[in-house]
């Protein structure tokens, strides 16, 4: 028996007057059952069985439920691997969602098991914004300040002005890092804007703030975006000898005439050049974008496109069928499928033409618009897809710690009064946490943008059988027209009945052999790749809206209201 | 408490021709400034005003008042007129016993009513319609010449012989000028003071005023005292002007002696004047001919005269010729009628028989019923009996309406009044029924009575399915008050629980869905209106049906008849090509036509009742600029070679967009509507088709391709919060889909393609 190697970090605990607590270990794959009572603000356990001839009690006392229905409690213990337990009630068990998982990781990076700890998982990752750019793309509207072309007359005024900025930024990370337990960075992206404007000097300055700030691990991914005609051969190699280990180029379009017609600062000259100064600098890890659909797009351009992203040799392509933002240019003249924006069906063709030529040049198709080499997904992203939690700093940004997803304002003179009383504030954001309904949309919506999918079994521990059976439901019409694949824990696909099965077994997801049960087990489901991929918001809609709105399919008002609780707080 | 100097000065300065009839009822207002103003000695009267002195003022419907006892807040609505000044206003109440009027500093904002617990803004109206400065220059000759009628307004509730006693009508085609001449009969004679003046008094339901129509009739005891001092007592019974209340029309006009027939002198002649003077002359009633808006620039009296009496036949030598907007001429037909309509006859002694024209639902007194007495007399107390519906029930109240109710102790013979009796219903006590006593009970009802029967129906259906229940309710008050009003539940697949409800015609029905949406605040769903067919069955049995998914099957049916109307159209000469093109194109099945002046004529048309319940008088109106006017009558059923089009998505039939049409336009319809519903129901994961189908027949073909791209493409951590909004927003529309088998159909496509229908059907 392998000893517990992590504390239980957190009890979710739900105000029932007596419950049962479900473990499940790994060592025998057994349920063990805690029972336990609950006091007005105080708990206490006994195990069960076996398990409490190892541990004959244990007790822990809960601070007042009014104050914090979310209790954090430490539990010590050095049992068998713990992968998950269940709170049950047995008294108000009236309603079976009133089941409310809680589950606790064993071991760091047990990614095999796909098991991501819910919530107190430290964030490892950090998002820094670097809003620059010579001007704004016709169908951007992200947070950027236009700076024009770097002349000799414009350079100093734009290099304290991005000085100014990294000042902000500096000050951001430092008062963050002080704030907010962390672990050293695992992955760190340069978004933008276009980061590759910032002076290397600056750029340095950010890691080496985020270094001394939180740590930066070894083998950390840390990515850039750079824009042609913004580099050369020389600046990335200083850029790479910063630390830096993968690039993110926005090539957009191989065609001069599409570069121009949405507005990119850069012509197929620099696009060239820079995939020449890449593959100078002998850097491998290194992403080519591209937009579909474009104004006056031909499928042959978008071939053309896509052939010559792949004889560039980038080891990750990302492909963004246009999006008509409100504000932007394009918004201004274009309606999204009409004229001279290709139809839906167009886009559709080339979305599936970009789906096959480059799953036939070796990549794979593993997010709804990436593709990459065996192995070099972009580490960053993933975290944004696995719902985990990561910094974020600069103009409006996003972070998410503390289950707080909190956007930064998105105008420089509002950014900068934030960092401001962000500092006075020692580091608070007075920002609501999301509830739990929210974190729900929020697993549903970014877990099926992967190939992987959704685990079901990991989101039924997360949030409950109940709320597990209705995503299910909702997406068998899917499975069985063929959007959406339903995959056992061995990632064999099954039959889409499956999901119909309200029962919803537990299934074990690790060891190596498989109880002929659990191969009819549904432990994944994802869209197909492109299918499923291109009426992803359908699938994700349509599971959106079978899921009753509020959190009253958890938790029952009478419940909350017996016990003082607000509904909000109960998240 | 005494009045302050500077009120009195500021009513002066108002109504100069009102204060002599105001002042006995003056209350005192409180000059302390920094005080709420209070009323509370002379409430007793039926008016008081409190003012604070200032030059600007207004009329506002709404204030906050209090009352002072229970220290509550009170909603005194637009019964409530307050003249604004700056730092206070004027406050006029007859149903509040105590009332304080709250001090603004700055009352042009607007202010608040408080009333259990809500809180409104009311802002003061733009302007006043009996403002001094626009009023006093049109009519300051006009107030003192009738002075002296003002002032025995106050005298109204006196009894006079029945031989002075007229009961008059006036019947007048839509925007005529009935209810502004109305107005002014009831200002000229103190019935209504100026200051008290809404426009169209008559009109008080909201939707009335609004559209310029009267829906509800109202009636109205005036007193005037002639040249050489008799006093008389006047009864004006308004009427509505629409075709759809004919029958309510017919009532009044029975409960009366005399019409005043309303000519607008510019436009002459239209089909209702027409539709309304036969009913007058079919009454035996003396019609005094007044040519209204001679002030107007287009007025042509000479013209419009020489058209009533070549159209109607009737002398117009002695026509009067008059602005009610002015106040030119009303003396002249107070005086006429006076001189031409007959007085009741004096048959105080025989058993009661009263008419009834008019009755309303009162929510804390039950039904309010308005009468003529025809012959007897009654009073509070007596127990009456309804000989229509036999109920019977003890008078609680009776009295006169002037406009408002005063109670008296008895109404006689000619009088005209109304009574409560805690009557549940409408139903029980309908208009043209007969009242009698129940212990002296009349021989004979008085003639005329006929229950209403409904022509055209639709399905209502709450676009929110929780609002069913609201609406059932909604719809049994409604019936509470409009006993022509029919409903009965509904349910259908697509458009969930709602009711199938029979109307007298197109505006009742417009008229009850809109006072549903805007009293009831419901939002509902309509479905194409159609009529009571009668189909006659193979097996001899004959059905009658006005929902169309409710048609026997094709096999079952012999034949189908629809009803039809006699349709007359008036109309300048210009547009009789396009008239008579949109008759023929609606199966009209022309009768006759005649020029009735040089320049208008009348066409005569038997046109199916279906043809009508669509927009066909929308297009009346458009097609002939707004000039032509139409009226028309039930005439029979009879045979048509009708077809029950059933529209199909993804093969499953979808019973509220049944209709049933003529075969030889079920084609263009079923392209029309398959077409519509291609655009409107978004594409899905499957391909759709849409059919119309006659039986097993399709005639018309649509499909859906099925939808290839629905993606988000990008999503990173500063988009998840703008991408879920989104999604959320698409999961909500999903949730307002309704489904019809597999197919989810957004509900602004059934409202659309429901529109659609009344258009093309």
């Amino acid at each position: 028996m392998r000893s517990m190697t992590h504390a239980f970090h957190s009890v979710l605990f739900f105000p029932f007057s007596r419950f049962q607590l479900r473990f499940l270990t790994t060592h025998d794959r057994q349920i063990r059952v805690l029972h336990g009572s609950l006091m007005r603000g105080c708990c206490s356990m006994h195990l069960s069985s076996a398990f409490s001839s190892r541990h004959p009690h244990v007790t822990s006392t809960l601070p007042q439920l009014t104050s914090k229905p979310f209790v954090r409690s430490l539990f010590s213990s050095s049992s068998s691997s713990l992968l998950s337990f269940e709170v049950v009630s047995t008294e108000v068990s009236s309603k079976p969602s009133a089941a409310m998982s809680v589950w606790s990781e064993t071991a760091d990076n047990d990614s095999e098991r796909n098991l991501y700890p819910i919530s107190e998982l430290l964030p490892s990752s950090a998002y820094v914004h670097i809003p620059f750019c010579r001007r704004r793309c016709f169908y951007c509207d992200f947070p950027i300040v236009a700076v024009g072309e770097r002349t000799e007359g414009t350079s100093t005024h734009m290099d304290a002005r991005m000085a100014n900025y990294v000042d902000l930024l500096c000050r951001e990370i430092r008062v963050a890092a002080s704030a907010n337990p962390s672990r050293p960075l695992k992955t760190l992206f340069f978004g933008g804007g276009t980061p590759s404007l910032l002076p290397i000097p600056l750029l340095l300055r950010i890691i080496q703030a985020l270094d001394s700030s939180f740590g930066i691990a070894a083998g950390a991914e840390i990515s850039i975006e750079m824009d042609p005609g913004t580099f050369d051969v020389q600046s990335l190699r200083q850029t790479l000898e910063g630390g830096v280990t993968r690039v993110s180029m926005g090539v957009q379009s191989f065609s001069s005439e599409l570069l121009k017609a949405c507005g990119r600062a850069h012509g197929l000259n620099e696009v060239y050049a820079a995939i020449d100064a890449i593959k100078g600098s002998g850097l491998k890890n290194w992403s080519l974008d591209l937009i579909s659909s474009l104004p006056h797009q031909t499928l042959f351009q978008w071939e053309h496109s896509l052939q010559e992203a792949v004889a560039a040799g980038p080891s990750h392509i990302s492909i963004y069928d246009l999006q008509i933002e409100e504000g932007t240019l394009f918004n201004r003249w274009y309606k999204a499928g009409e004229s001279p924006l290709p139809s839906d069906d167009v886009s559709a063709t080339f979305y599936t033409t970009a789906s096959s030529i480059l799953t036939n040049a070796g990549f794979e198709h593993y997010e709804i618009s990436n593709y990459a080499k065996e192995g070099l997904q972009c580490k960053h992203n993933l975290v944004y897809w696995n719902n985990l939690p990561h910094f974020a700093f600069g103009l409006g940004s996003t972070s998410y710690v503390d289950h707080k997803r909190f956007a930064r304002p998105r105008k420089f003179n509002l950014y900068a009064d934030f960092v401001e009383s962000f500092e006075t504030s020692g580091g608070q954001i007075d920002f609501p946490e999301s509830s739990l309904e929210e974190r729900i949309l929020d697993t549903v919506m970014l877990s099926l943008r992967l190939a992987t999918g959704l685990n079901l079994q990991q989101f039924k521990q997360q949030f409950g059988t109940t709320v597990a059976a209705i995503v299910c439901k909702a997406l068998f019409p899917f499975a069985s027209s063929g959007y959406v694949a339903v995959l056992n824990a061995n990632k064999q696909p099954i039959s889409a009945e499956i999901l119909l099965d309200h029962s919803l077994p537990l299934a074990y997801t690790g060891g190596a052999s498989l109880a002929h049960s659990d191969s009819e087990v549904a432990a994944f489901v994802h869209l197909t790749d492109p299918k499923g991929f291109l009426l992803s918001n359908e699938v994700i809609s349509s599971i959106f809206s079978a899921l009753p709105s509020g959190s009253s399919y958890l938790i029952s008002s009478e419940l909350l209201q017996r016990y003082g609780c607000k509904r909000d707080i109960l998240v | 408490m005494a009045v302050s100097a500077s009120c009195t000065t500021l009513l002066c300065n108002f109504h100069s021709s009102t204060v002599a009839s105001l002042s006995p009822s003056l209350c005192g207002a409180e000059s302390s400034s920094s005080r709420p103003y209070s009323l509370n000695s002379c409430l007793t009267s039926s008016s008081a005003v409190a003012c604070a002195g200032s030059r600007r003022a207004s009329i506002v419907d709404h204030c906050f008042c209090r009352s002072r006892s229970k220290n509550r807040w009170l909603l005194a609505s637009s019964e409530v007129f307050g003249a604004f000044t700056e730092g206070g206003f004027c406050l006029r109440e007859w149903n509040l016993r105590w009332v304080v009027v709250q001090k603004r500093p700055n009352p042009n904002l607007g202010f608040k009513i408080r009333a259990t617990g809500s809180t409104i803004e009311a802002k003061p109206a733009n302007n006043m319609p009996n403002e001094p400065s626009s009023s006093s220059s049109s009519s300051s000759e006009n107030n003192n010449g009738t002075a002296e009628g003002v002032d025995n307004g106050k005298d109204r509730l006196a009894k006079v012989p029945v031989a002075n006693i007229r009961n008059f009508s006036i019947i007048a085609h839509i925007d005529h000028g009935k209810s502004t001449l109305a107005d002014k009969l009831l200002q000229s004679t103190g019935t209504v003071l100026a200051r008290d003046m809404k426009e169209q008094f008559l009109d008080n339901m909201d939707l009335e005023r609004e559209r310029g129509i009267t829906i509800k009739l109202q009636a109205a005891r005036m007193r005037y005292v002639d040249k050489t001092g008799e006093p008389y007592c006047l009864n004006l019974i308004d009427t509505p002007g629409h075709v759809d209340f004919s029958y309510e029309v017919s009532r009044s006009l029975a409960a009366c002696e005399g019409a005043l027939l309303v000519v607008d002198a510019s436009q002459g002649v239209e089909a209702q004047t027409l539709a309304n003077v036969y009913l007058a002359l079919e009454s035996n009633l003396e019609i005094i001919p007044v040519l209204n808006k001679i002030d107007l620039p287009g007025a042509d009296p000479e013209r419009i005269r020489k058209e009533i009496e070549e159209i109607i036949g009737l002398d117009c030598s002695e026509a009067i010729l008059c602005s009610a907007k002015e106040g030119i001429g009303i003396v002249e037909i107070l005086e006429s009628i006076v001189k031409k309509v007959p007085p009741p006859k004096d048959t105080t002694k025989e058993p009661l028989r009263a008419l009834i024209f008019d009755s309303y639902y009162d929510q804390y007194r039950g039904v309010i019923v308005y009468f003529r007495v025809m012959d007897g007399k009654v009073k509070e107390g007596d127990v009456v009996q309804f000989m229509a519906s036999g109920k019977e029930y003890e008078v609680g109240e009776v009295g006169v309406l002037s406009p408002v109710q005063m109670p008296v102790k008895e109404l006689f013979a000619g009088e005209v009044g109304y009574l409560a009796a805690s009557i549940r219903s409408v139903a029980d006590a309908r208009v043209g029924d007969t009242i009698t006593l129940s212990r002296v009970k009349a021989e004979k009802a008085l003639p005329g009575y006929q229950e209403a029967t409904p022509m055209v129906f639709c399905g209502l259906f709450p676009v929110d399915a929780d609002q069913f229940a609201e609406l059932r309710e909604a719809l049994e008050r409604l019936q509470l008050n409009d006993a022509a009003l029919q409903f009965e539940p509904e349910t259908s697949s697509a458009m969930g629980f709602g009711f199938r409800c029979g109307f007298l015609g197109l505006l009742h029905m417009d008229i009850v869905q809109e006072r549903l949406e805007r009293e009831y605040n419901l939002n509902l769903i309509t479905t194409a209106p159609s009529v009571v067919y009668r189909v006659h069955c193979v097996d001899g049995s004959v059905v009658e049906c006005s929902n169309p998914s409710a048609l026997p099957e094709a096999g079952k049916r012999k034949e189908i008849e629809e009803p039809y109307v006699r349709i007359e159209l008036l109309t300048p000469k210009d547009y009789i090509g396009s008239l008579m093109e949109l008759a023929q194109e609606r199966r009209g099945e022309f009768k006759e036509m005649k020029f009735i002046t040089e320049n208008r004529a009348s066409l005569v048309y038997s046109l199916p009742l279906g043809e009508m319940v669509g927009d066909f008088f929308d297009q009346l109106k458009s097609r002939s600029k707004g000039y032509a006017s139409m009226e028309y009558s039930v005439t029979g059923y009879k045979e048509s070679k009708l077809v029950r089009l059933d529209i199909l998505i993804n093969e499953e039939i979808v019973d509220p967009l049944a209709v049933i049409v003529h075969r030889d336009k079920a084609y263009g319809v079923g392209r029309a509507l398959t077409q519509k519903l291609k655009k409107l129901i978004p594409r899905q994961l499957f391909k759709i088709p849409i059919q119309a189908c006659i039986g097993s027949k399709v005639i018309a073909s649509e499909a859906i391709t099925p939808m290839r791209k629905d993606v988000l493409a990008k999503c990173y951590g500063g988009d998840i919060t703008r991408k879920k909004k989104l999604l959320k927003k698409q999961a909500e529309g999903k949730k307002r889909m309704k489904s019809v088998g597999r197919v989810e159909v957004p509900q602004d496509a059934f409202m659309a393609i429901l529109r659609l229908e009344k258009e093309v059907v």
